[in-house]
């Protein structure tokens, strides 16, 4: 059992999590949970693989993902105020059995894939594909904007993972970008729910229907 | 001159955030326009005549294929810029937009503008992406400056589904980068259009073809190709109107070139049927679905955007037939479909703030009201549906006999078939509006402001000519950037 399995398996089970729990407040903090595990995963392939790129990319899901979009989700949370609890089209138990269905559906696909990469990616990649599928599940299932803005953030975590176990991360520049682009899509999302609440008193996407054919 | 390229917008854009004095900003936005503009011209004309550049160490790549969204996006952006003034003056007069947002509106304006530069420029296909990520996320805050309940579900919608999508798009990059790192070893060069373009370069084609469908479906996104096409026409109808003009103009052939470059790459491994499949599948299904909502459209923007999503669906189609002719007229059509449709959206725009109503029942006799707006609609509406003797049915009519040669009969009598269609059911939309009965009392006559006016003569001028004549410059352009297509590496 190395440290590696441990942390992946904390990493999945926080996942699955997200399709459990009631509370935004707890979302977010298993997001940033997440995150924290994901950067720590990178350490440890960073100092396997002695790139130097890959230390500062871990630093900064850290710095970004574990503390700086979660701190941005809770404060608007915390400004929106009003009922915390999340609402999804389908059950708790439902959408856990799905996530487990998304997991094993992640093996599947990735073992006919013959991938002639390192080690790494057999055993990890399963799970970051689950986590792509996961993280589009619930912005397909929950009807409050700001679960479906984590939604998003845990499909970029997994693909993340992807190329951290495939190829060791993309190209720094990329790796760069992506993540600016990540971090500026979630200020937006915030500013856009708090906007959302200020014009329908609340954040449910039911309000957002208005749009037809 | 590529950096320039990038970089003048996003100066632009800064500066007219900061600069409060209304006057002095508008001079300023006009001026760094006018300098994008002509930066890009500049560079559209060394690709022309000496092949492409690539400049500094490798991280910018200009080709013709490049030059020819480089060519839109200056002609077009300098178009919705000097109709900008006019349109956002005429909001704050009537109280809709603050002091605040339009400070916000400029600045993102041109960062917009500057991150579809960057698309077009860069040479890293990771950094593409997150180029065309980056536009989604800048577009996002100019659809949203309305702050009005319609504009936020658009934007949520816009945002939500265009990064989901393109999240699928980068799954497809990191792919393809595990397979080409298999091939090449790593090094941060290995993602470089100039390196991947090689046609020689044997990658793994079951991890290509994969990488290909993510790539397919997550720029199909952007692209606005069915049946992902339902933020479109929300984003489209809800934005400003210079901004609409924009989307629907450029924006959208830069997610289509991020789609040709990945789909030449998959091409070179493949060689097989499956890309031209995917691109005639999606295509068509985009014009047939688009028809409907054509018909029962009653929001003219809408409609409108509609409309774009039948282009798109045309320009698939005609990358999927391929061959030289179909690239060519794919290319063509491209060019042809965003002037007309800035052109469209601009004038849309001048009708909204006249009749202030999106809503066609209630626009009637836009001819008498306003003349030249409504003779520029009307020509723009007989353009789009590729009427002779415009210049989309140049295109069209080329892209029509391209599926006849390259053995797509079923394929192209169908397109042919729902072309006719949405032209009669445009035609049936718009004729009421421009030539509909009286009034009564409710609009005066005359145009919004000159500023709103005087821009559209320039993609006036491009409709009418380029259906008679097309210079032989741009069409050796065109021809080289089909040659690229057809597999010629980079030239």
């Amino acid at each position: 059992m190395t440290v590696l399995q441990a942390l992946s398996i904390v990493l999945i089970l926080s996942t699955l999590g997200l399709l459990w729990i009631k509370r935004i407040a707890t979302a977010i903090k298993i997001l940033s949970i997440q995150s924290l595990i994901l950067g720590m995963m990178a350490m440890f392939i960073a100092r396997q693989t002695g790139t130097v790129d890959l230390y500062i990319m871990a630093g900064l899901t850290i710095l970004m993902k574990a503390i700086g979009i979660p701190w941005i989700l809770w404060y608007t949370l915390r400004k929106i105020g009003g009922v915390r609890e999340t609402e999804k089209l389908i059950g708790r138990e439902l959408s856990l059995l799905c996530g487990g269905g998304l997991l094993a559906i992640g093996y599947i696909i990735t073992s006919r894939l013959h991938i002639s990469a390192p080690n790494l990616t057999r055993e990890y990649l399963p799970i970051s594909i689950a986590m792509l599928l996961i993280g589009l599940f619930i912005m397909m299932t929950h009807q409050k904007a700001i679960m479906q803005g984590i939604g998003l953030v845990v499909m970029e975590n997994g693909l993340f993972l992807v190329a951290l176990v495939t190829t060791y991360g993309m190209p720094f520049l990329v790796d760069i970008g992506v993540f600016l682009d990540v971090f500026v899509a979630v200020i937006l999302m915030s500013m856009l729910t708090y906007r959302i609440d200020k014009t329908f008193q609340s954040t449910h996407t039911e309000n957002l229907r208005r749009l037809r054919g | 001159m590529a950096l320039l390229a990038v970089m003048v917008p996003t100066v632009t854009g800064i500066l007219s955030f900061i600069i409060s004095p209304a006057r002095l900003r508008e001079f300023i936005h006009l001026v760094g326009s006018i300098a994008t503009s002509l930066i890009g011209l500049m560079l559209v004309w060394e690709v022309a005549k000496n092949g492409s550049i690539t400049s500094q160490n490798q991280f910018f790549h200009v080709d013709a294929l490049s030059a020819v969204i480089l060519m839109i996006i200056s002609i077009v952006s300098l178009t919705t810029s000097i109709h900008s003034v006019g349109y956002i003056r005429h909001e704050q007069q009537e109280g809709l937009l603050s002091g605040r947002q339009t400070r916000q509106y400029y600045m993102f304006y041109h960062l917009f503008i500057a991150t579809m530069v960057l698309v077009t420029v860069v040479n890293n296909m990771g950094l593409l992406w997150v180029g065309i990520e980056a536009t989604t996320v800048v577009s996002a805050f100019l659809v949203a400056i309305y702050k009005k309940g319609e504009a936020l579900e658009a934007t949520w919608k816009y945002l939500m589904i265009c990064s989901a999508g393109i999240a699928l798009a980068l799954l497809g990059v990191i792919i393809l980068y595990a397979s080409s790192i298999a091939k090449l070893g790593a090094s941060n060069q290995v993602l470089n259009w100039t390196v991947l373009s090689n046609a020689n370069l044997m990658l793994q084609p079951n991890l290509v073809a994969l990488s290909f469908v993510f790539i397919m479906v997550g720029f199909g996104t952007k692209v606005g190709l069915a049946p992902m096409h339902f933020w479109l026409p929300d984003a489209h109808s809800q934005a400003p109107s210079p901004v609409s003009a924009l989307l629907s103009g450029v924006l959208l052939n830069c997610a289509m070139l991020g789609l040709i470059r990945f789909g030449i790459v998959a091409e070179n491994t493949l060689h097989g049927q499956l890309i031209q499949h995917l691109f005639i599948g999606f295509g068509l299904l985009s014009v047939i679905l688009a028809f409907p909502f054509i018909l029962v459209q009653r929001d003219f923007k809408r409609m409108l955007a509609y409309s774009t999503v039948e282009h798109m669906g045309i320009i698939a189609v005609a990358l999927g037939i391929g061959g030289a002719l179909g690239y060519t007229a794919a290319l063509l059509q491209m060019f042809n479909h965003s002037i007309g449709k800035s052109m469209l959206f601009l004038s849309a725009g001048n009708v909204n703030q006249k009749y202030r109503s999106k809503q066609m029942p209630r626009v009637l006799a836009m001819l008498r009201i306003m003349p030249f707006t409504g003779v520029v609609f009307l020509v723009g509406t007989l353009a789009i549906t590729g009427v002779p003797p415009f210049n989309i049915f140049t295109s069209e009519f080329s892209i029509f006999v391209a599926g006849f040669q390259q053995g797509h009969a079923v394929a192209t009598s169908v397109l042919i078939l729902f072309i006719a269609f949405i032209f009669a059911a445009m035609m049936f939309q718009v004729m009421k509006m421009i030539f509909g009965e009286e009034v009564g009392e409710r609009v005066t006559r005359g145009e919004v402001s000159r500023w709103s006016v005087i821009p559209l003569v320039l993609p006036m001028a491009f409709v009418v000519a380029y259906g008679l004549y097309i210079p032989a410059s741009f069409t050796q352009l065109i021809h080289h950037a089909s040659y690229i297509l057809a597999g010629g590496g980079h030239v």
